[in-house]
């Protein structure tokens, strides 16, 4: 396949955030040091390379992306200081925006002023939107007199609709990419396998603890394989207790008690998240891995979001256990919601869109090894 | 030390005495200059004398430095301390103060002959520093064959004061109760020529530290290579196995941030392309790959050597080493990734490691106090008129030559010992005619 060298591409990569990778001189240093990369899935120098060349679709149409987990021991070893690691992160934010068509992710990520217009406008019309629609106005609880129950749940039906079309749409979009520089046709067996290990990377975060150096100070609640480990459940947790009390509210009208199984789900995977969020934040704050020495707005974004929702959410359940009526929760109540919604609506187009890109390409990674 | 210090007068105090400080010192002693030299090892000669050969005319390098030894010990307008430490320079009225401590090699040099008696009779078996571990010495020693002065060094750290060399010794020289000596100097000018230090082995936690023993520094390559070497021959640490593929990589100590060495130290490209051509000498049948990321053959006649180096079937591979681990028989295994064909890492398995370190000053002014000379960022003395003088520092009448400026090979130092020694010259006339 024929390519036009287009040397110009790099300056639109750098938007993205990989400001020295003009200084790469193509020494191999940084695949050679990085713990993770290996003949099947070869990176950062090889992205880099295409970088450099201007192969835009080829350089995020390959699983190598998101096969990196930003340890930095490339950046730390780069005998240019062409910083290959934050290359690589530019790389998957130029990928997130590439494979959302409205060009949002693009604008959040190229500029903070954007990122954070965007957030606070999302906000404020969900938001307003639920304070002023006037659905099933006569509260079951003194929790719901300015936000109703039902429209948190109409409204919830709603982002979760467009979340999982998004999400399906970032599907489509990964699978097209990534199929064309694959081996078309493969039996099912190798398919399973490639599945199976894609589940258990998942679970087992192996890779990721694989990619933490060896000098990583502390205990492992201090470690980012645990931390991402307890974001990600906490999160997944959250979810799961949240549909749960979708599913039984007709069912049981009990769903506010504290011992109901969903909320008992919500609890420990709300504390598993705050940990989780605490702990990245502190590490992001003290510059524990060479990845924060260059973190952008939108990096701390989901951060930002997921540690409000989760100390409101804690907030809130203290607050109805006890009947700590009040105005102000009726307010962290309206924040909570209005935040967790805006964190699903906007996944796609942030940093949480890898929930989407990373396993599809580590399946597609473990199929061509398989 | 019993009352009063002994004082010493000089022209000019030459700190320092590898090659560029022999070098200056019959320069200045040449012209009519009293040259006080001062060298805090047991022998002079420096760097220079431990190496096997030198780039690009594959010279003994002993061949070189050993006349030079010897004129210097020998000329009636140098004073040598040898394993003397400088303790401190003050500058006063444009003259300079300087107080030394003698350390105690714990035998009478007045008396001492150099038969080696006390060496032969000594029980004590030490890694030997000059063969940089490889090789072994007694606990008392006179340091290397080819050592000037030829006195015997006692490590008072590991003796076990059993008296066996005092019973050997024919003039009675022994003294277990030796103590340092001070001096006071005077001299009219100061040229520091203190050198240079390897990065460390064990710096790059990526290339496994000290853990491997088949992972050697050049120095210590130097000295397998060197005829009169700790194995007499080309082996390997781990099992004395003669090598049959041998790996040299480059910009190991150099051109690395996560080392404080971002600049290049210049002469590593030419050390190691020189070492695998010793080697293809030696080992006819060995295998020897250099990996590098640019080769920097800067001087004259450097090109060619690179050249014939490649002619010489020595394989050339683009690519940074990025880990070393090794296998369960202690062979090096590297991982790169080639600039060439692929792009993608792989791992290459070799029976013997060079890490073609870096250069770092020996003597840093901010660390080590003596005298406040600026220096650069990279931690070497500023030269004040680098394209003019670049002998020049800091401080007036404080001159600087060799690698205590910067990376530089033999041939650069020696052109600027000699400069230096004239700069100096100058500097005393100037302050006669004032």
């Amino acid at each position: 396949m024929s390519i036009t060298v287009n040397p110009d591409f790099l300056k639109e990569i750098k938007r993205y955030g990989a400001f020295d990778i003009n200084a790469c001189f193509n020494c191999g240093n940084c695949t050679a040091v990085c713990p993770l990369s290996d003949p099947n899935g070869s990176f950062p120098r090889k992205l880099i390379r295409l970088g450099q060349l201007g192969d835009k679709e080829r350089m995020i149409s390959g699983p190598e992306p998101w096969l990196c987990y930003y340890c930095g021991e490339c950046s730390e070893t780069c005998p240019r200081q062409a910083e290959p690691g934050e290359y690589m992160a530019a790389v998957r934010r130029y990928a997130i925006a590439r494979n959302e068509p409205s060009g949002i992710a693009g604008l959040m990520y190229r500029s903070g002023t954007m990122a954070i217009l965007v957030t606070v406008l999302v906000g404020i019309v969900l938001g307003a939107f639920m304070l002023t629609q006037n659905i099933g106005r006569n509260p079951s609880h003194w929790i719901f007199s300015d936000v109703s129950y039902q429209m948190i749940h109409y409204v919830g039906m709603g982002i979760s609709v467009l979340a999982v079309l998004a999400f399906l749409g970032g599907v489509y979009k990964i699978s097209s990419r990534l199929s064309k520089y694959s081996p078309s046709k493969t039996d099912p067996s190798k398919r399973m396998v490639a599945l199976k290990r894609t589940i258990a990377e998942i679970v087992t975060m192996s890779r990721h603890r694989k990619s933490t150096p060896d000098s990583e100070p502390g205990p492992w609640y201090r470690q980012s394989a645990w931390i991402h480990m307890g974001i990600m459940f906490g999160f997944l947790g959250l979810l799961a207790a949240t549909a749960l009390d979708f599913i039984f509210l007709e069912l049981l009208p009990l769903h506010l008690s504290v011992f109901w199984p969903a909320r008992i789900i919500g609890t420990i995977a709300g504390l598993a998240m705050i940990w989780g969020v605490s702990a990245a934040i502190v590490r992001r704050l003290n510059h524990v891995e060479k990845n924060a020495e260059h973190s952008r707005l939108p990096d701390w974004w989901a951060l930002i979001f997921l540690f409000v929702i989760g100390l409101t959410g804690f907030w809130l359940e203290i607050a109805v256990t006890f009947g700590l009526n009040g105005a102000v929760n009726n307010w962290f109540l309206l924040l909570h919601v209005a935040m967790a919604m805006e964190l699903v609506l906007l996944f796609a187009f942030t940093k949480m869109a890898h929930v989407i890109y990373r396993p599809i390409a580590l399946y597609m990674y473990y199929l061509n090894q398989a | 030390m019993n009352g009063t210090i002994e004082q010493l007068k000089a022209d000019v105090l030459v700190v320092g005495a590898g090659i560029a400080g022999l070098q200056t010192s019959l320069d200045l002693a040449d012209q009519g200059n009293r040259v006080l030299l001062v060298e805090r090892q047991p022998s002079i000669g420096g760097r220079m004398i431990n190496l096997s050969k030198v780039f690009p005319t594959l010279d003994c390098a002993s061949c070189i430095t050993t006349p030079r030894m010897a004129s210097v010990a020998h000329h009636s307008s140098i004073d040598l301390y040898t394993y003397t430490e400088v303790d401190r320079i003050e500058r006063e009225k444009g003259k300079f103060r300087a107080y030394l401590t003698k350390k105690p090699r714990y035998i009478e040099e007045e008396l001492c002959i150099g038969c080696k008696r006390c060496e032969e009779a000594c029980t004590t078996y030490l890694p030997d520093e000059y063969d940089h571990g490889l090789g072994g010495k007694k606990a008392i020693s006179i340091p290397f064959t080819n050592a000037i002065p030829q006195y015997p060094v006692m490590d008072m750290d590991n003796c076990l004061l059993c008296g066996s060399c005092a019973k050997a010794c024919p003039t009675q020289c022994i003294n277990f109760l030796q103590e340092p000596k001070t001096f006071e100097v005077e001299a009219g000018a100061v040229i520091m020529t203190t050198g240079y230090n390897l990065t460390e082995l064990s710096a790059k936690k990526q290339y496994g530290g000290t853990k491997y023993p088949n992972v050697i520094s050049p120095l210590q390559m130097e000295r397998l290579l060197a005829p009169h070497g700790p194995y007499g021959g080309v082996m390997r640490p781990s099992d004395g196995k003669i090598p049959s593929s041998i790996a040299f990589v480059q910009c190991a100590g150099s051109r690395d941030k996560s080392l404080g060495v971002p600049y290049c130290s210049r002469v590593c490209c030419m050390y190691a392309i020189k070492q695998a051509m010793l080697l293809s000498g030696s080992l006819p049948i060995a295998d020897i790959t250099i990996y590098y990321m640019d080769i920097r053959a800067f001087g004259k006649g450097y090109e060619q050597f690179y050249q014939n180096a490649k002619a010489m079937g020595i394989e050339f591979v683009k690519a940074k080493v990025g880990r070393i681990s090794e296998d369960s028989e202690h062979n090096p295994i590297l991982r790169i990734e080639r600039q060439e064909d692929v792009a993608q890492p792989e791992e290459v398995t070799h029976d013997l490691v060079v890490l073609s370190l870096g250069m770092v000053p020996a003597w840093v002014p901010d660390r080590d106090g003596i005298i406040p000379l600026e220096t650069d960022t990279d931690g070497f003395i500023r030269s004040m008129n680098e394209k003019i003088t670049p002998s020049l520092t800091s401080l007036s009448g404080v001159f600087a030559a060799g690698t205590i400026t910067g990376p530089k090979d033999i041939v650069d130092t020696i052109l600027e010992a000699g400069a230096a020694a004239t700069e100096a010259a100058n500097y005393l006339r100037g302050q006669e005619v004032r």
